[in-house]
């Protein structure tokens, strides 16, 4: 759909292309502009795979200055901006348009400050998620958010995507570790926001750019809260026959009082497919698995995985002899985390991050399982239960356009659904560009008037991040839909 | 009648209380269409507008009800006019709370009405468990509001995970009106745990940034970490000569001992340390979150600063052992609290509110000319980029500036 983005000929953009390009090469550090004549097939996709856009030239800062340079020069010449980290994304939030300006944060990899004894640090942008754990760790700190793809997805891009992961129960998301944040606008001016010494705001604008997926501003540089490293840490999982036992269990946990760090569901089709790529013992005959871990002092996690083995069902209820085990000599969570490379190993797949309120996660497993049933399309959910958050993948042959096409529509048809339930589009992805058509089933028009509203005060156009969640098509400059 | 009847066009100083939305944006209407400032509030807890200021209220305070609370789920979605405390008992009958902990400052600021829940959002009322779970803003999760425009517009999902979009819960929370008339809210909720814990050593305001610090190196989950002046504290009943540092541990009986050991090898081996669990602790935590250890005498003065840094240190200018001067820290809330007593004049109180950057002072919660959000809220003219920035996100909201 999007791949057919046309140049309008004779546009006032494509003749200010070379321009442009010259202007920021002379700005810039050599090798920092990629235009004309290099491969920029690495930046015309994401992790969404399936959407690409042909930028105009891709720009490379390595600090803040030379980013609000890059911003106030296409802000000139009238050029959007795409701001890109690792390009991990699943629903096309890093594809450019056609007319876009790639500003990738790949040379942004500076460790700027690190105060080992408060546990803050300050990284650039582009630094990866598990850099900053790496980082901190020999000082006995880790930084806990932890989405699936932490070993390559970039601090940015988390602030853009207002990422978590499972851990989000316990540790909270992105928002909840920000302490600090400089970013450039669109008219290449900086905003610093929160830290020590910062001119405080009345309103909570760097909790508003959290999961504002670059529409608002270009982040360069973060300070973030990181979490001791735990003394110990212990996993327990159990195996049950039905999916309403293994939820019922989850719900005991949730309300003994202790917090696990995290707590993960698994459906019979996830446990058989990861016990193909990934074997670690899980018990292909039951319905679903609950993977349990505590994390604290020696004493307090013993303790705590007694009392969970406590709030198991009876044994009409489990299958196999439940499992705990100190989660770092333990392969427990080996499957569990192979679950992409799995689904991966079946085909090609789309995976859903949709999120139902806790009580509703029963029926709308149930309902999972007959809109994929509908449209005969093989799936297989994970699910975080402490915030009600699925992973569904839907897999296909990736050869046949057929399949392809009833996925997407099965994605949908689930995504509807669970908005029906009370609950969200996307709890971790963002919406993108591929999901931009059902946010208006999330919310009212005049939900989306006000969100857009707000962007207006940061973005005077259309001309940073175009053509994603909020952006109207119409406002494209230099674009011509396929 | 129509809100166009009954708004009074000379008179001021009038408060509205509609029990529905739709009459609620009625007056907001009648208002836009006269040009006529409003000044939103909840409960009416904050202090009242003075009698030559021109605007009226619409009050959220008959907006009442909870509208959605499945245990299972975590949330709780109630009117915005609900009495905190009703939701506070209901969560509690079912094992749960609010994980923010949000105070009750009636009493120390002399102030009449009801708190209500749509006010803790408006004003992110956050209390002392605020050092472990974050403010109450980090726990919103959704609102519905009625913007300068009269539209009605929910903010978020009321889900516990939800990326869709902006997050204009964000902006809402701690808005102080200025945003629009909140008339709905979704809050998470937590169960309440099986054991607290209270220990109490004799220290310094210092010496809890220290600790609190080096519990969180450590691993100590604390949810609770204020300190109190000596004189407070003897004012109170405790045998004290100096201030006293609080601490709170709470969750399963195994997690409170495994922590407790772990504090008490934390502290230097010569603080003496005293301690309570369960109702004692609970009764001691419920005066530190409402600030009732402090003096609430007629004519007293009350000076808050905001802690944007808990970890930085305190300023070496604050008068801490000036006389007549009482005082609270609580790292949760992220709050100093200062009563300067009645007919009591501090020099050093005065130079430091006077000296600091524009927004950073201390802000005057009671006592002659409160300003608590003049200092907040943007200034009419902006002065900086940022604040040209909050101005352009509130006018998007309310572009007629109708909102006091």
């Amino acid at each position: 759909m999007f791949s057919a983005l046309l140049h309008r000929p004779g546009s006032p953009l494509l003749q200010d292309r070379s321009d442009l390009v010259d202007r920021l090469a002379q700005a810039l550090p050599r090798g920092a502009v990629i235009g004309t004549g290099h491969n920029l097939s690495t930046y015309e996709r994401d992790g969404s795979r399936d959407v690409s856009g042909d930028p105009l030239a891709v720009v490379l800062p390595e600090a803040t200055g030379q980013v609000e340079t890059v911003m106030r020069l296409a802000s000139q010449a009238g050029v959007s901006v795409m701001p890109r980290g690792a390009g991990t994304s699943r629903c096309g939030g890093a594809i450019p348009l056609a007319d876009s300006l790639v500003v990738g944060t790949s040379r942004m990899r500076q460790v700027l400050a690190f105060d080992a004894d408060r546990g803050l640090i300050r990284v650039q942008a582009g630094v990866t998620n598990l850099a900053v754990s790496t980082h901190s760790l020999p000082s006995g700190w880790r930084y806990a958010p932890d989405p699936s793809s932490r070993r390559t997805c970039s601090i940015g891009g988390n602030v853009g995507s207002n990422a978590s992961g499972a851990c989000a129960l316990r540790h909270g998301r992105t928002s909840d570790k920000l302490r600090g944040l400089t970013a450039v606008r669109q008219d290449g001016s900086r905003l610093d926001l929160g830290g020590h010494c910062q001119e405080p705001t009345a309103l909570d604008l760097m909790g508003l750019l959290c999961g504002s997926e670059g529409q608002l501003v270009f982040v360069t540089e973060v300070t973030l809260a990181l979490d001791p490293m735990p003394e110990s840490a212990v996993t327990l999982a159990a195996h049950f026959r039905n999916t309403t036992a293994a939820l019922a269990f989850a719900e005991r946990v949730l309300c003994s009082g202790w917090t696990p760090y995290r707590i993960e569901y698994m459906d019979a089709h996830a446990i058989g497919l990861t016990e193909r790529v990934a074997p670690c013992g899980y018990d292909t005959s039951a319905q679903a698995l609950v993977l349990v871990e505590l994390q604290g002092f020696d004493e307090e996690v013993r303790a705590g995985l007694e009392q969970l083995r406590g709030l198991l069902p009876g044994q009409a209820d489990q299958v196999g002899k439940v499992r705990s085990e100190a989660s770092d000599e333990s392969p427990l969570w080996h499957g569990r985390e192979s679950i992409y490379r799995a689904a991966s190993a079946s085909g090609a797949f789309e995976v859903l991050d949709v999120n139902v309120p806790l009580g509703r996660l029963i029926p709308t497993l149930q309902r999972v399982g007959e809109l994929a049933a509908t449209r005969a399309v093989p799936h297989a959910t994970v699910a975080h239960l402490g915030d009600g958050t699925l992973h569904t993948f839907l897999t296909y042959d990736p050869s046949d356009g057929a399949a392809r096409s009833r996925v997407r529509d099965c994605a949908d048809d689930i995504r509807l659904a669970c908005v029906a339930e009370g609950g969200s589009i996307s709890a971790e992805y963002g919406v993108g560009l591929s999901r931009r058509h059902l946010l208006e089933a999330q919310y009212a028009a005049a939900d989306l008037d006000q969100q857009r509203r707000v962007r207006h005060a940061f973005v005077s156009n259309d001309r940073l991040n175009p053509g994603k969640v909020l952006s109207s098509q119409v406002d494209f400059v230099g674009h011509v839909p396929a | 009648m129509t809100a166009h009847d009954v708004l009074p066009r000379t008179q001021s100083g009038r408060i509205f209380a509609p029990e529905r939305e739709e009459e609620a944006a009625e007056w907001l209407r009648a208002a836009r269409s006269r040009r006529r400032r409003l000044r939103l509030c909840g409960g009416d807890t904050r202090s009242r507008p003075r009698p030559e200021d021109p605007v009226d209220t619409l009050s959220a305070r008959r907006l009442c009800g909870v509208l959605r609370h499945d245990p299972r789920d975590r949330l709780i979605v109630a009117r915005a006019g609900t009495p905190l405390q009703a939701v506070v008992e209901l969560l509690a009958r079912q094992g749960q709370r609010l994980p923010f902990e949000p105070p009750d400052h009636r009493q120390l600021l002399r102030r009449q009405g009801t708190p209500t829940i749509g006010a803790v959002a408006a004003a992110n009322v956050t209390g002392p468990r605020g050092l472990d779970g974050g403010e109450a803003r980090s726990h919103l999760l959704a609102a519905r509001l009625l913007n300068g425009r009269a539209e009605a517009i929910r903010c978020g999902t009321a889900t516990l995970k939800d990326v869709a979009g902006l997050d204009l819960t964000r902006l809402v929370a701690g808005s102080l009106g200025r945003l629009g008339l909140i008339t709905e809210v979704a809050f998470r909720v937590e169960p309440i745990p099986e054991r607290e814990l209270t220990i109490r050593v004799a220290a310094s305001a210092e010496a809890l940034l220290h600790w609190s610090t080096r519990a969180r190196v450590r691993g100590i989950r604390l949810t609770g970490g204020v300190w109190v002046d000596g004189t407070s504290l003897r004012r109170a009943g405790y045998d004290e000569c100096g201030g006293s540092i609080f601490l709170r541990l709470e969750g399963p009986p195994a997690l409170v001992v495994a922590h407790r050991r772990r504090l008490l090898d934390l502290l230097p081996a010569e603080v003496e340390v005293e301690e309570c669990s369960d109702l004692a602790s609970a009764a001691i935590w419920a005066r530190l979150r409402d600030g009732s250890f402090l003096p609430t005498v007629e004519g007293d003065d009350v000076w808050e600063w905001r802690l944007e840094d808990l970890a930085g240190a305190l300023d070496p200018a604050l008068p801490f052992d000036e006389p007549g001067l009482s005082w609270q820290l609580d790292l949760g809330a992220r709050r100093l609290l200062c009563v300067v007593g009645a007919g009591q004049h501090s020099d050093r109180l005065t130079y430091l509110a006077s000296a600091a950057p524009p927004r950073c002072g201390p802000a005057l919660l009671r006592g002659p000319g409160t300003s608590a959000r003049a200092r907040r809220i943007p200034t009419p003219r902006p002065r900086s980029a940022l604040q040209a920035l909050e101005h352009a996100v509130l006018a998007s909201f309310d572009p007629d500036q109708l909102l006091a």
